[in-house]
């Protein structure tokens, strides 16, 4: 069973919000660092990021138009039914492509403009550097700063 | 006699102990392989006479001569001079007799199997094979043999009928890089036998015939080129480089073709950059030069000419600085493949060539012209495979870096992204929908590897459009690449 630690430098990429745009990205940015990786393995790790940045309110998944996605247009999905529903989607997928359409992620506003405030911006890609000497600790920050 | 590497005179007697056949052999084999136990030298500065103290007659003197001293081979080992024996053993992998233990001769300084291939090729040893020892000794000798070297050439004059002017006495007074490229030149020689050249100051007269006729043809050349072309004859008199180039382009393909092309290269070399404002100057100077790539490049060079030649007709809608810039950006690219078909005939692949244009297009241009730029394209330039693959690599170097696998490529519009995909995809498998998001498109590019455009990016709000190269791991080395096209 492989663990994971999202604030490790490893993983800490995810927490980017000029990076990752889809769930597919998400994986793709998981198997980078886990090479030889499972799909099952690759799956359950991306599940779990996903998992805590939904529920940390860091990320939300798009509904807009231009997805014209209408499965998920139709009904907007609490949390749990959306993890439901990608949980289900990765049991029939046999590759993290098929599910590339799927699933669309967006940064919420509080936590990209706090960050921006800290003078991030399209063109970091040092991103260990940025939060190091203008964060400190990303996880106290997110705590600090998310939305009571 | 013969010339040393150092050019000094030596002496020496060369022996050959062969039966007449041998000698034969060895003649039409142009080669003393197999018989180097069999031949001997004496050189002539060391030389100290002997009386002869023959214990043999005249008669048995030959089949004797490994047992007693005749005055020249067997003597007593206190007499200074000794026949020594053409070893050819010595550790160089040579034919190695039967058990001979002498050491290598000072005839020269070269490995036996190299003064073979210089002996064989007529070089330094100078052995004339028609000089026979007098009567009864059963050897040969060498006799004194003329070489060549470098100031024995003639520079003709450009009044044909006056008298060549020798080497050394010819002041080059257009072209002074020309005396030591010369120089050098002449003192390559070649030697089949290794299939490489040597060194050498001195050569034979086959040799020196032949790079005598160059040299003529060459100059005559130039003084051809000053009577018809004056201005391609000055630039390269203010070109040293070029020059040196040139001589050495005909030097190895000495043919009318190769003139001909020498004359053409120097020709588009030469032409200086323009400066106007009529559109027309630079269609003209364009496609004089690209019809240059089109009759002397290969494939490569000939897609790029046909793209360049085709964005023409689109002058009038640009302005008269992208009309120049994209004149400047030819005449770089033409110089350098020109200089380049001198040298060698590997040019670069045309995506290569024509990424200073799409750079050109995608950052500078204005929309329209851009817009034309990438949309004339053509397929060859993209066909799947070593072309795409490599406009593709290209492509994730352009613009500034992004977080992830993402490049940010600024000053976008819509109509350039969506341009510069279309081309990109020209050679697709299919072009089509997303299954579940009609407004993502994908470009199946075969083997699972896609190119896809989506309309936006989620985490780059204000890019327009995003190129996405998706399962091109083996080229780019990771499952997604993405071009953010920014305003």
């Amino acid at each position: 069973m492989i663990t994971i630690n999202v604030f490790s430098t490893k993983y800490n990429g995810v927490f980017h919000p000029f990076g990752i745009e889809s769930l597919y990205h998400l994986a793709v940015y998981i198997r980078e660092k886990n090479i030889d990786i499972e799909l099952d393995d690759l799956n359950t790790l991306t599940l779990e990021v996903f998992q805590y940045l939904i529920n940390n309110n860091i990320i939300y998944v798009l509904e807009n138009n231009w997805m014209k996605n209408k499965e998920l247009n139709k009904i907007k999905l609490s949390n749990n039914d959306l993890i439901k529903n990608i949980k289900e989607k990765m049991s029939s997928s046999k590759s993290m492509d098929e599910f590339y359409d799927f699933y669309w992620i967006k940064y919420q506003n509080w936590y990209r403009e706090g960050l921006e405030n800290k003078g991030l911006n399209v063109y970091t890609i040092k991103w260990n550097e940025f939060i190091n000497e203008r964060i400190g600790d990303l996880e106290k920050w997110i705590e600090e700063n998310k939305p009571k | 006699m013969y010339y040393n590497a150092n050019n000094e005179l030596k002496a020496s007697l060369i022996g050959y102990n062969l039966t007449h056949e041998e000698m034969q052999t060895a003649i039409s084999n142009q080669s003393f392989d197999g018989f180097w136990d069999k031949i001997y030298y004496l050189d002539l500065e060391e030389i100290e006479i002997i009386e002869a103290t023959p214990k043999s007659s005249k008669v048995s003197a030959r089949r004797r001569r490994y047992h007693e001293c005749d005055g020249i081979f067997n003597c007593d080992a206190n007499g200074s001079n000794r026949w020594t024996r053409y070893g050819n053993n010595s550790g160089y992998g040579g034919y190695s007799g039967s058990g001979s233990s002498y050491s290598l001769p000072p005839l020269s300084n070269l490995p036996p199997q190299v003064a073979a291939a210089l002996q064989a090729a007529g070089v330094f040893l100078g052995v004339n094979y028609n000089n026979r020892a007098p009567a009864g000794y059963g050897y040969n000798y060498t006799s004194p043999v003329r070489y060549f070297s470098v100031e024995d050439l003639t520079i003709p004059n450009t009044n044909s009928n006056s008298t060549p002017t020798p080497f050394n006495r010819r002041y080059f007074y257009y072209f002074p890089e020309l005396k030591n490229k010369i120089t050098t030149y002449y003192n390559q020689v070649y030697v089949s036998y290794i299939n490489s050249y040597m060194t050498s100051t001195q050569t034979t007269l086959e040799d020196h015939n032949n790079k005598q006729r160059f040299i003529t043809q060459f100059f005559k050349f130039l003084y051809k080129l000053r009577t018809e072309n004056y201005s391609a004859f000055n630039y390269l008199a203010n070109n040293p480089q070029k020059t040196v180039a040139v001589f050495n382009f005909l030097a190895e393909n000495n043919s009318f073709n190769a003139y001909e092309f020498a004359k053409s290269t120097i020709d588009i070399l030469s032409l200086p950059v323009i400066t106007s404002n009529n559109k027309i100057d630079y269609a003209e100077e364009i496609l004089r030069l690209t019809n240059h790539l089109k009759s002397f490049g290969n494939i490569e060079d000939e897609i790029y000419a046909d793209y360049i030649q085709s964005l023409i007709p689109e002058f009038n809608n640009m302005t008269i600085n992208e009309v120049r810039a994209i004149y400047g950006h030819v005449k770089t690219t033409c110089n350098n493949l020109t200089i380049k078909y001198l040298k060698e005939i590997i040019t670069p692949i045309v995506t290569d060539l024509v990424i200073p244009v799409i750079t050109y297009a995608l950052f500078e241009a204005t929309a329209g012209t851009a817009v034309k730029l990438l949309q004339k394209i053509p397929l060859p330039l993209v066909l799947r495979g070593a072309r795409l693959n490599n406009l593709i690599l290209k492509t994730t170097e352009l613009g500034n870096p992004g977080f992830g696998n993402a490049r940010l490529i600024p000053n976008s519009t819509v109509a350039k992204a969506e341009a510069l995909f279309a081309s990109l995809t020209k050679d697709a498998i299919s072009v089509v929908p997303a299954a579940n998001n009609p407004a993502i498109t994908v470009a199946h590019m075969g083997n699972g590897m896609k190119i896809i455009l989506r309309p936006i990016s989620q985490t780059v709000p204000s890019a327009v459009r995003v190129i996405e190269y998706q399962n091109f791991n083996t080229l780019l080395g990771v499952d997604s690449f993405s071009l953010k096209f920014i305003p």
